[in-house]
């Protein structure tokens, strides 16, 4: 393995006919890291996985994994990468171990923590794939990639259909192999799925990457809508310090607060509540409220 | 690695390769069981009521030859080598050789095979591989068959083993031509239902072909873009003659066939 980083992409683009897929694609990727690609359902965020494995060739541009050209050397770049598609790729009549099994041989690169994820993630092998529910065939896809002993993982939305517990559960792993120095490149359209699991995030809207920034400094600056009502007093504004009010009647109030919610949730504790909802805001609004800020300041 | 791919490939098409060869097996069996109740029929008489074309398309190539008019049970073999096997052999090729790329774009398991450290050619090569030797267990099963069945009913006349293996050669080579030019449909298309569906339209046209080129003269050379006309069992046993130029032909489509499939799926986009 080179120094050079896992990825690195310059202006990479991709056309089908007339429908720009991906445009202009500029983005490293450090060693180490759990890099969160987030963007809505047809952002490019697939297509951008494909390039990376030469399953498309690019209409311009370049990609390259730890400094291989994705296309001129291949297999080379391969031979770093574990990847695990969004689409249910099973072969349906096998059994999970015999699943796992071909799949550690046919790579060609050494195979690590078999035993291990399928026991943290609660799978069973002995099962046949065409009987699994959703979440489990999503064990199973995990367990393919993450059992690859490689410096880089490319996961398709790899938590879709896991129960909370076992979301967790997947996070600490992810968190293990970023410790060990592994990279992580995470495509996901749940912002808090994003923001619990990467380090850093690029959001890519109509194929174009609008934003890269840090998760911990998104969340700081990021607005969550709260929606109150309460038996007695309704908080005036200036209870609310630190909030900006969106609408107040007798007995029920709306607000934005950016960053923490520390002060505004010991506010509410004086009053009596007798519901509480919290918006998360879409992708597109964190990121453009982020950037509305820095332009601001 | 490579042989990981091979292996797992062939494990995929195992029962497809199974009941193909079990299949084969039990229809050349059937063909010569069915010898002893058809030698009675006057079969001479019936082919004498068919124009010669028509005769050459139902019994293929070599009909007219002294050792093939003077033996009704060589008719009779002649009659079925010529009508089922070639469509059925043409069949499994065009099916698993499509199937190399179709079936596993149609599961999606065409990108987390491709996404493996493994060159586009070296992994169709070895898909290609798999289909070779699953082709040649299949042939093996009807070559059984068929060499049971003619020492159980057709003891009286004798046919040589030689001439039923080389026969069966052919037959190898007819399968991977076909094979190889549904590897190209597929490496095209992707789409297993669009891969098998053109596939099958390009083994009815040359078979079509290949009968208007027996039945009408002047379109004779219709019939040299056909694979059928260089399927010649009859040959082989009129004259106990390998038809070697034809094994060539076949050879030389499977073995392009198989290149420009290699070389369109190098640049080839998998799109789902």
């Amino acid at each position: 393995m080179t120094d050079a980083p896992p990825i690195v992409t310059r202006a990479l683009s991709k056309s089908y006919g007339s429908l720009q897929a991906l445009t202009d694609l500029s983005l490293t990727v450090e060693k180490g890291e759990i890099f969160g690609f987030l963007g809505p359902n047809g952002a490019g965020k697939t297509t951008t996985a494909r390039l990376l494995l030469g399953l498309m060739r690019p209409t311009s541009g370049s990609a390259r994994i730890f400094g291989a050209d994705v296309h001129a050397e291949g297999p080379a770049a391969r031979r770093s990468v574990s990847y695990q598609p969004s689409a249910d790729a099973m072969y349906e009549s096998m059994r999970v171990a015999a699943y796992l099994r071909a799949f550690a041989c046919m790579g060609g690169v050494p195979v690590h923590r078999t035993d291990e994820l399928i026991e943290r993630l609660d799978l069973d092998t002995s099962r046949r794939i065409k009987a699994l529910s959703t979440g489990n065939r999503q064990k199973v896809a995990i367990v393919r990639a993450l059992q690859a002993d490689v410096p880089l993982y490319l996961l398709d939305e790899p938590t879709r259909g896991l129960d909370p517990l076992v979301q967790q559960e997947f996070g600490r792993i992810l968190a293990e192999y970023r410790d060990e120095g592994r990279t992580i490149f995470l495509s996901t359209h749940i912002l808090s799925e994003a923001e619990s699991l990467c380090d850093r995030v690029g959001l890519l809207r109509e194929g174009r990457l609008v934003a890269v920034e840090r998760v911990d400094v998104l969340t700081e600056s990021r607005v969550r809508r709260f929606h109150a009502r309460f038996a007695g007093a309704t908080p005036t504004p200036d209870d609310l310090e630190g909030a900006t009010v969106v609408s107040r009647t007798d007995g029920a109030i709306s607000f934005e607060v950016t960053g923490s919610v520390d002060r505004v949730v010991k506010t509410l504790a004086r009053f009596e509540v007798t519901d509480l909802t919290v918006d998360e805001p879409s992708l597109e609004d964190a990121f453009l409220r982020y950037y509305d800020q820095q332009a601001e300041t | 690695m490579t042989l990981h791919l091979l292996l797992h490939t062939l494990r995929h098409r195992r029962l497809a390769i199974f009941w193909f060869t079990v299949g084969l097996f039990i229809l050349a069996l059937l063909v010569m069981a069915l010898w002893p109740s058809s030698r009675d029929l006057d079969l001479d008489a019936f082919l004498d009521t068919m124009p010669e074309a028509a005769r050459a398309a139902f019994l293929g190539r070599g009909f007219d030859s002294p050792a093939i008019e003077q033996s009704a049970f060589l008719q009779y073999l002649g009659s079925q080598l010529t009508t089922w096997l070639p469509l059925l052999a043409a069949y499994f090729g065009m099916w698993v050789g499509g199937g190399v790329i179709a079936r596993a774009y149609g599961r999606d398991t065409l990108d987390v095979l491709l996404a493996q450290p493994i060159t586009r050619e070296r992994f169709l090569l070895t898909r290609l591989a798999a289909v070779a030797l699953g082709a040649l267990v299949v042939v093996a099963g009807a070559m059984l068959g068929l060499l049971l069945g003619v020492a159980a009913w057709a003891g009286d006349t004798p046919i040589p083993a030689s001439d039923i293996v080389l026969v069966h050669v052919q037959l190898l080579l007819f399968g991977l031509a076909a094979a190889a030019i549904a590897a190209v449909v597929a490496t095209i298309l992707l789409e297993p239902g669009r891969t098998y569906g053109v596939s099958a339209l390009i083994v009815v046209a040359m078979y079509v072909l290949y009968l208007v080129s027996e039945v009408v003269e002047p379109l004779e050379w219709l019939g040299f873009i056909s694979l059928f006309r260089y399927w010649r069992p009859l040959e082989q046993f009129a004259t106990g003659e390998f038809a070697a130029v034809e094994a060539v032909v076949l050879a030389a489509v499977a073995v392009v066939g198989a290149g420009l499939a290699v070389v369109l799926f190098r640049r080839r986009d998998i799109v789902t």
